[in-house]
């Protein structure tokens, strides 16, 4: 064959059958879509979970209430106070630091502000008197001032810290400076899990904010540790460790406690002591014990079980793409039967006829895939950058909030894989069409209508 | 150079077999004009569906040349359909969207001849429908068309020209010329021509007459050209 000149028939097809081309194209994008973007969003947040998990370092424990080996799945179950803290601190050996688990799963940042609250002392623009201001767990609403004034309009259903309705300022880092402060201060009572992120988000005059975890510092360290990564100590709010115990021993109660132990091998032997230590203080509550690997797995499992559904609308919509390429070029096969007679009366081979009508399905598949690609990647970079620069809130079921855990460098090999199995399936949809026109006779196809 | 021995064409439907051609014999030489007249259902379009390898003989012998081409495959027949022979047809048979230049060619696609641009033009010009080379075939007339489709047939220099009703559909004053374009092509590029047909003003320009009854060569007989 001359190839060169093939791509004249192909040509031709493809722009004589618009509504077919088009249909293809439309219909292989939209699958590309579904199966490029969900899956990023899943591996974005399994991702996110399994290093915020990993971060804590391998020694990890997760002591928790209740009896679910889903530490994912508690809600609103505290059986840990503040006070707790201290005589299982005094009680159980081996431990490296210990600090109340909130909720890792739910209260994830939701801004690009992506930062902590350290921890609020003193006067500082106008807060009084050693009280630690404003904080909630979930979803408060604030009315937003240009001036930087904020009064809360919602309801916390979670403790709050403090009472003052009232913020002047927020003083707040980035999360990653969180961390380098938590490593820093690691020998101390205390140690940061998972950062208060304090996101201030105006929308419409109203300010969404959301909360994380707060560490609880060495009153000493923390001004050195961050004076030591040249943050201006007077910009920064921080609360001694002796007020944050007060103030979180009467108000505050957790969901269990995250601790590391001294030694990786006794981490099951001060879990299960964290665990008596618990019962004997709370006779009547159930505590279970997750070792850190225990929680990676227990996330990659949940993330699995919701990406099911992703799994089979892709295995749908790729049955659903070779449908349509078979049904579309079967008419196609049928419609151009005369034309393809012509083309074997003037020296086409059979073969030559089926690789005809593969390539064009192909070739139109291909281009289908490709805009599906481009289609998918400008999608999630929009999904991405409008989930870190809007104030859309995680709820607690799915929030297009949860696409700032996207890591869009990663989707190669995904990509890849659907481009390749669209490709498979486009070439199975069309190869009984094109075996038909294979086996056409020139003589019955030149007389077909 | 084309060579039928007690050729057969049967074609079995669920309840009958229909005896399209009965044994024919039928020599035809280089440079013949061959018209192939008949009545409709004679088998006209069945003996040139087997002479131009567009269908198989059920039985009999069929020689291009030295070489039986009775029970070739479909690589070989392909290969002498696009350098042997060249077809016209009634309907024309056209790409729709391609113009006159593009779909003279396509027989270029199976052969290994690389032709260039200026060989297509001149191969529409021996068609005399150079000057329409961008047009469509639907800007076309139905000569127009035709000649289209007579430089299709001629884009692989073949030696003979089969052509099926090539003036079926056109009226009269254009079926001459389409004739005269045949007869010139005969006569000046010294082509092989055979045509089924019912228009009598054919035979002026052949050399010889097949008359066709019942898939059974009635009569051989001199054109009225010589």
């Amino acid at each position: 064959m001359n190839y060169k000149r093939v791509s004249l028939i192909i040509k031709h097809n493809i722009m004589a059958y618009k509504i077919r081309t088009i249909s293809v194209i439309v219909i292989f994008t939209g699958i590309m879509i579904l199966g490029i973007v969900p899956n990023a969003l899943f591996n974005g947040i399994e991702n996110y979970y399994v290093n915020g998990v990993k971060s804590l370092g391998t020694n990890t424990i997760l002591v928790y209430t209740g009896q679910t080996e889903n530490f994912l799945s508690i809600n609103q179950t505290y059986g840990v106070t503040m006070s707790d803290i201290p005589s299982i601190q005094s009680h159980v050996k081996g431990i490296k630091y210990i600090t109340p688990y909130i909720q890792i799963a739910s209260y994830l940042p939701s801004s690009n502000v992506d930062a902590l609250i350290l921890s609020v002392t003193g006067e500082y623009n106008g807060i009084v008197n050693n009280t630690l201001y404003q904080g909630s767990l979930w979803n408060p609403t604030y009315n937003y001032s240009a001036d930087g004034n904020l009064t809360r309009i919602g309801n916390a259903n979670i403790p709050m810290f403090g009472n003052n309705e009232t913020i002047y300022s927020t003083n707040i880092i980035p999360v990653d400076i969180g961390y380098k402060i938590m490593q820093i201060t690691n020998s101390s009572v205390g140690s940061i899990i998972d950062a208060y992120t304090f996101a201030p988000r105006p929308l419409n005059g109203i300010l969404m904010m959301q909360l994380k975890v707060i560490g609880i510092y060495n009153e000493i360290n923390i001004p050195m540790a961050i004076e030591d990564l040249g943050f201006d100590l007077n910009s920064m709010i921080y609360m001694p460790i002796t007020s944050a115990m007060e103030m979180l021993s009467t108000n505050w109660k957790a969901y269990g406690i995250i601790a590391s132990s001294t030694v990786l091998s006794e981490s099951n032997n001060v879990g299960n002591g964290i665990i008596q230590e618990l019962e004997i203080l709370h006779p009547h509550i159930p505590y279970t014990l997750l070792t850190q690997q225990q929680a990676i797995d227990t996330i990659s499992q949940e993330v699995e079980a919701s990406s099911v559904f992703s799994f089979v609308l892709n295995i749908l919509s790729f049955v659903i793409g070779g449908l349509v390429i078979f049904v579309l070029t079967m008419i196609a096969v049928m419609e151009r039967r005369k034309l393809l007679g012509i083309l074997k009366a003037v020296g086409a081979t059979n073969l030559s006829v089926l690789m005809l009508v593969v390539g064009e399905e192909l070739i139109v598949a291909v281009i289908g895939i490709v805009v599906g690609i481009i289609s998918s990647y400008v999608l999630l970079y929009s999904l991405v950058y409008i989930s870190k620069n809007t104030p859309i809130p995680f709820y607690p079921t799915f929030s297009l909030a949860y696409f700032r855990f996207v890591d869009i460098s990663s989707m190669g090999s995904i990509t890849l894989t659907y481009a390749i199995i669209l490709f498979i399936t486009a070439l199975i949809g069309c190869i009984y069409p094109a075996y038909l026109a294979y086996k056409y006779s020139v003589v019955s196809s030149l007389k077909s209508e | 150079m084309l060579n039928l021995e007690k050729v057969s064409k049967i074609y079995e439907s669920k309840n009958e077999k229909i005896n399209a051609l009965k044994e024919i014999s039928l020599k035809i030489e280089r440079q013949d004009f061959v018209a192939i007249i008949g009545p409709s259902g004679s088998g006209k379009s069945t003996l040139l569906h087997v002479l131009g390898l567009l269908d198989y003989p059920t039985s009999g012998k069929y020689f291009i040349g030295e070489k039986n081409v009775s029970s070739l495959d479909d690589r070989e027949r392909a290969y002498y359909r696009n350098s042997m022979f060249g077809f016209v047809f009634q309907d024309f048979y056209l790409y729709p969207r391609l113009n006159a230049l593009d779909n003279v060619a396509i027989p270029t696609i199976f052969s290994n001849k690389n032709i260039p641009k200026e060989n297509l033009m001149n191969v529409l010009k021996t068609a005399k429908i150079d000057h329409r080379a961008t047009h469509t075939p639907m800007e076309l007339s139905g000569g127009e068309k035709q000649r289209v489709a007579i430089a299709r047939a001629l884009v692989n220099d073949p030696a003979v020209i089969i052509a099926d009703e090539p003036t079926g559909n056109l009226d009269s004053n254009t079926s001459m010329e389409i004739l005269e374009l045949f007869h010139y092509l005969n006569k000046e590029r010294k082509k092989t021509i055979i045509i089924a047909t019912h228009n009598t003003s054919m035979v002026k320009y052949c050399n010889k007459v097949i008359s066709l009854r019942d898939g059974i060569i009635e009569k051989v007989s001199p054109g009225e050209y010589q």
